[in-house]
């Protein structure tokens, strides 16, 4: 057996790729469990070529015996470019064999990846892994990167919990849920910046990002949300003021071409004035009966220490099903 | 400066402990942050008092900065055969950048001294917002092994006659455990915990067999008194699952905390998908309530049916921690 060597992988290797793709260890979608791993497998060849062909990418592999066991693939971030005006690359794959419970190939490839993106003025690089994938937390550690949140991935199955089954309390008839307007946004700019203004992100937690980046972030997610990023949005309203909205997302392309039946709840926030009162639930129930008529299994990722999102899922049958490690890891000061 | 601690400064550290931003207790939401601190100063004037304390101070214009305490860990040392130690506490007060920097002095005077006591791994558990002293774990070496949910229980929210638990099996008996069980139980023990993923699985540097090697321990440990009642779970005269609850600590008792601790339960993967492990959970939350009004017991944060299933019985996640392990030696 030789040692492992890196090199690039281009759309010639990915026929290499798809034969080791079943021996790499933690992969996407983890949390649908429904889904199977030749469906995951599938699913992900197809992400990551997609990603190859942008034309930041940066794909490394490591191979031993002329087999792929690692591979790390790296592409530009502009979205978080644009809004914290650094560049921001994100490490979108990071993969391992399943029998390598500390792989230096890891560190190898870091390595490499972090070189080349600092040689391109990448000046900060973003990683995401699973909770469990602890060869790759310690590998991310060990090249520089630091943690800066951890996210819980929530599922709802409504083929397991029908909608109608859901109790609740009797909500105030003052609270009426609705659709988001093209005249709401002023309104939901306002609401985000006092929900987020103490808020625990990464993007508050890093001290290297520039002074308001948490606040800008927000602003920049709720504008973009409304610029088409997001399929729908529902606000909630007391007497007439908005006092919650949530943003949902249909399956993308990807995901549809695959038949991965999700809906994402992608961002929200309650007026902190209006905390506690039933908003949370009555919004979140309100998106979730929409929803139902494009899937039957809805997701989001919130962060760790949110509790009041804990108990507000868990009152409306949500499932903890995944938790995910957020890193940073600066290459400029 | 950085300088001895020892407890006859614990009056300095109680003027600085109202500047560190993450006190102990946070899953406690109600609770109020001077009876927090309280407590905390009560649980560095014990770990000061250990023999084994290595504890400093970083002090500017007689005022202190920040702190480290560190013990050593003798159950971890005697079961895994290498000398494991605790930073059991390590907090700065600047509130700026300058915190991190204090952090790191603080860990770097600490680790000469381990070196030369021949502590081979310190292990250091974090609050997951606490990024500073993450950082500053991370900056020096630590690395990550494993994230704890809390999830708290609190009896005068949910009165346990609200909860209604799934039907049982009939032939499905929970008893107190006796010592004749113990064998039962470990042999439970290798079965339930051979694939599991806590943080002395997940780092490779513990021996071979580390982690089924603590459980089993734990279990030991817990009918030679060190928990306050064991339950089991019995189907048709076999037993199938246990669960180990303790009363409130005497350091929580003379702070007035009501809390009773949930520690460890397993189930016989044979026996999975039948209600024990709820039946075991609620009827050692009957007993539990006798002595506290909140329970706490933590929870791997991939450890999903376990969270599914105290969310079911009312249980709220209230915090969640970091565990770090840096080894000293290879």
């Amino acid at each position: 057996m030789t040692g492992p060597t890196v090199a690039e992988l281009d759309f010639a290797a990915l026929e290499d790729l798809k034969e080791s793709l079943p021996r790499l260890a933690y992969k996407p979608l983890a949390h649908l469990s429904y889904l199977t791993s030749g469906h995951v497998d599938a699913y992900w060849l197809d992400e990551i070529a997609q990603d190859l062909a942008d034309e930041s990418s940066l794909a490394l592999v490591s191979r031993r015996s002329g087999r792929i066991d690692s591979l790390a693939l790296c592409i530009d971030s502009p979205w978080d470019t644009q809004t914290v005006k650094r560049r921001i690359a994100i490490v979108k794959h990071l993969a391992h064999a399943d029998n390598a419970p500390d792989s230096t190939a890891l560190d190898d490839l870091l390595t490499e990846v972090t070189v080349r993106a600092a040689r391109r003025g990448v000046e900060c690089l973003i990683c995401k892994v699973q909770a469990r994938d602890t060869a790759a937390v310690r590998a991310l550690e060990r090249q520089g990167f630091l943690l800066m949140d951890t996210l819980v991935d929530l599922v709802f199955d409504s083929s397991r919990t029908p909608l109608e089954n859901i109790r609740l309390p009797k909500r105030s008839e003052r609270l009426r849920t609705r659709l988001a307007t093209p005249e709401d946004p002023p309104e939901i700019l306002e609401l985000a910046h006092q929900a987020f203004a103490n808020y625990f992100s990464r993007y508050h937690s890093d001290p290297k990002m520039p002074p308001g980046t948490g606040a800008k972030v927000y602003d920049q997610w709720v504008c973009s949300g409304f610029e088409g990023w997001v399929d729908w949005t529902v606000v909630a309203e007391i007497d007439g003021k908005i006092v919650g909205y949530s943003m949902w997302k249909n399956a993308s392309a990807l995901e549809t071409k695959h038949c991965v039946d999700i809906t994402h709840c992608n961002f929200g926030a309650i007026h902190p004035n209006f905390s506690g009162r039933g908003v949370y639930t009555a919004l979140k129930l309100a998106g979730m009966r929409i929803a139902e008529s494009f899937a039957k299994h809805f997701d989001l990722a919130t962060h760790i220490a949110n509790y009041p999102v804990h108990r507000g899922t868990a009152k409306l049958g949500w499932r903890i099903a995944g938790a995910r490690h957020s890193f940073h890891k600066w290459l400029s000061d | 400066m950085i300088a001895r601690l020892d407890s006859t400064v614990l009056g300095d550290l109680s003027e600085a402990l109202p500047r560190v931003a993450h006190l102990p207790l946070a899953h406690l939401h109600d609770l109020s942050s001077e009876r927090r601190r309280a407590y905390w100063l009560d649980e560095i004037s014990k770990s000061l008092a250990k023999e084994s304390s290595i504890a400093f101070q970083w002090v500017a214009s007689g005022t202190i900065k920040g702190f480290i305490v560190y013990n050593d860990s003798p159950w971890d040392s005697e079961i895994t055969g290498r000398r494991i130690g605790t930073v059991e506490h390590l907090a700065a007060t600047a509130g700026d950048d300058s915190e991190t920097e204090i952090l790191q002095q603080l860990l770097d005077e600490l680790t000469p001294s381990l070196a030369e006591r021949g502590t081979q791994c310190v292990v250091c558990k974090v609050h997951s917002n606490d990024l500073r002293v993450i950082h500053a774990l991370e900056q020096r070496g630590f690395l990550l092994m494993d994230t704890l949910l809390d999830f708290v229980f609190d009896f005068s929210r949910t009165p346990i006659e609200e909860i209604n638990p799934p039907r049982r099996d009939k032939q499905l008996k929970i008893r107190r455990a006796e010592p004749a069980d113990l064998s039962a139980l470990m042999t439970i023990n290798e079965k339930a915990f051979t694939g599991y993923f806590g943080r002395y699985h997940a780092d490779p540097q513990m021996p071979p067999g580390t982690a089924t090697k603590i459980y089993a321990q734990w279990v030991r440990s817990a009918f030679q008194g060190w928990a306050d009642w064991i339950l089991v779970a019995e189907v048709d005269g076999k037993i199938a699952g246990y669960g180990l609850w303790r009363k409130p600590l005497e350091i929580e008792v003379k702070n007035s905390l009501g809390v009773a601790h949930y520690d460890l339960a397993a189930i016989d993967p044979e026996f999975r998908g039948r209600g024990l492990w709820t039946a075991l959970m609620f009827d050692g939350m009957s007993i539990a309530r006798n002595y506290a009004q909140y329970l706490v017991g933590p929870v791997h944060v991939c450890n999903y049916p376990v969270q599914h299933t105290l969310q079911k019985l009312g249980w709220r996640i209230s915090g969640a921690r970091h565990s770090f392990h840096k080894w000293l030696t290879p």
